[in-house]
């Protein structure tokens, strides 16, 4: 380590007169002469050396200084004089790096702000759009599915439920229609019935005929017997039994072509009865089954129905959720503001150290002139600048105080204590 | 453009004149839909005679502001429609919930 001139004058008399003095004392002149040259001579040489070792700074740039761990109370003025001058080069270092720290922190709260800005403002977009996509799919479940039970909409009756009564309401149609049909069968069936009754009666009358076309055959023929008996005066008798006979042949031959046509009527109406029930009733098994399995249909429709409207409800509350979680996000997201206030708070640290240091640095009468006192932004000393709509602050913020935040004023009396 | 804005007597008229049937028209339609009732207007015609196709990026939002207009006060109508999105309206019985209202 380089030391003082008044250092080395110091060493060097504390060094070589005690023992020149002993010498000459009890060595001789003759010899004290050559021994206290010799020590002169080792003394100049050490003090060399002493004079050409590392500067304090130097050491202090090492990391040790041992200057630090020395009370100053105890120092002479040089050794005092030469910590102040170290001091206060470390002061100049210090100085020289604190605007490059401050601009740095700044340029990260300028950027933090920013980002945090921008983050606001997709999530808002993202609240916004998801807000409007929930009260659009809130929408159309109310008109197609119908809204929440006691939830009176605009639209009445949903769309699926109008659907389904107007299905229920063609199904009634139809069966209505059906009932029709099978009235319709019956009547017929019972029309045949009394056709083929009508037709019996004419088997009936033609039976009749028959007998009466027999009993005037034999009245024909009875006439003609007494006519012959007669001979010439019934001759006239004769012509009418004749005519008699014949009207009774062509009675029986007109009863038989009716009674075989009646037969065959007969015929044609049974088969065309023994159809109309068979299709009766099978017809009539087939609407049944179909009522029953339209009605089957529309219950599951009537449930799924509900289910998909529960399913969509819930999706849409899902949306809900989400928009109010982004919503808490946002909230959080501008607690962010603190962070940029805390940063702020550090760059007004910084500034009023270095302000402080400044005056450290006048006091010791160096010149200043070449540092400039730096602002602090944003900061209110004693206090946050704080926006008025920011909620309360959650974080662990370092309060700044007046020993922190100080004005240069107050630092010059805590310059001194620093020393 | 899509859309188009008049004012008729008292209402407005929205006139689109493109197919809504994507994300991107239908978020354009819903903006156009958004300006007149964020203006505070009570009364919207909506002119759809000039398009062919409206698919659920468009029916949603014309549900969602019927709705609107009608818990406003207001009321939305429609110019009467020809053609398949008059199908497409009939079908989704839309005509017997907007008032039509004749433009010529």
């Amino acid at each position: 380590m380089r030391y003082g001139r008044r250092e080395l004058w110091l060493a060097a008399g504390v060094q070589i007169l005690p023992p020149c003095l002993f010498l000459f004392l009890f060595l001789g002149v003759s010899r004290a002469l050559s021994a206290s040259a010799l020590i002169v001579a080792c003394s100049c040489l050490g003090l060399w050396i002493a004079a050409r070792g590392p500067r304090r700074e130097e050491v202090e740039a090492e990391g040790s200084a041992p200057w630090e761990m020395e009370d100053p109370s105890r120092m002479n003025d040089f050794s005092r004089e030469e910590h102040y001058l170290q001091a206060a080069r470390a002061l100049e270092s210090l100085l020289e790096k604190m605007p490059a720290v401050s601009d740095t922190l700044l340029q990260a709260k300028e950027t933090t702000e920013k980002e945090t800005m921008e983050v606001v403002q997709s999530l808002g977009d993202i609240v916004r759009k998801s807000k409007e996509g929930s009260e659009e799919a809130e929408t159309v479940v109310a008109y197609f599915l119908g809204g929440v039970q006691g939830d009176e909409s605009c639209f009445g009756e949903s769309y699926f439920s109008r659907m389904i009564q107007e299905n229920e309401a063609a199904l009634g149609t139809v069966g209505s229609l059906f009932q029709a049909i099978k009235e319709m069968n019956r009547s017929i069936s019972g029309e045949i019935q009394v056709v083929m009754d009508g037709v019996e009666s004419i088997c009936g009358l033609v039976g009749e005929i028959d007998k009466i076309a027999f009993v005037s055959r034999l009245l024909a023929l009875n006439a003609a017997i007494e006519a012959a008996r007669v001979g010439s005066l019934g001759k006239g008798f004769s012509v009418v039994a004749q005519e008699v006979r014949i009207l009774a042949d062509r009675s029986q031959k007109a009863a038989s072509g009716i009674s075989e046509t009646a037969l065959g009527a007969k015929d044609v109406m049974d088969r065309l009865r023994e159809s109309m029930d068979r299709r009766l009733a099978i017809e009539l098994k087939e609407i049944e089954t179909a009522e029953a399995n339209l009605s089957e249909t529309f219950e599951r429709f009537k449930k799924s129905v509900d289910n998909i409207s529960e399913a969509i409800r819930v999706l849409t509350l899902n949306y809900q959720s989400i928009a109010r979680n982004i919503e808490s996000t946002t909230v959080s997201l501008q607690f962010q503001d603190i962070t940029g206030q805390q940063i702020a708070y550090a760059v007004s640290e910084i500034a009023s150290c270095r302000n402080r240091m400044i005056g450290v640095l006048e006091m010791l009468g160096l010149d200043v002139s070449g540092y400039s006192a730096m602002e602090c932004p944003g900061v209110v000393e004693g206090s946050f600048s704080s926006p008025e709509s920011s909620p309360p602050v959650e974080k662990e913020v370092p309060p700044p105080s007046r020993d922190s935040v100080a004005s240069p004023e107050d630092s010059m009396e805590d310059d001194v204590e620093f020393f | 453009m899509l859309t188009s804005v008049t004012r008729v007597g008292g209402k407005i008229v929205l006139k689109v004149h493109e197919d809504i049937m994507d994300m991107k028209s239908g978020e354009d339609f819903k903006e156009a839909l958004m300006r007149i009732y964020d203006e505070g207007e009570k009364e919207v015609v909506l002119d759809l005679r000039e398009v062919n196709l409206v698919n659920s990026h468009g029916i949603g939002k014309i549900l969602m502001f019927y709705k609107r207009f009608q818990e406003a006060g207001g009321q939305m109508y429609m110019a009467p429609l020809q053609g398949s999105i008059k199908e497409t309206f009939e079908s989704l019985m839309l005509d017997k919930l907007i008032p039509s209202f004749s433009l010529s």
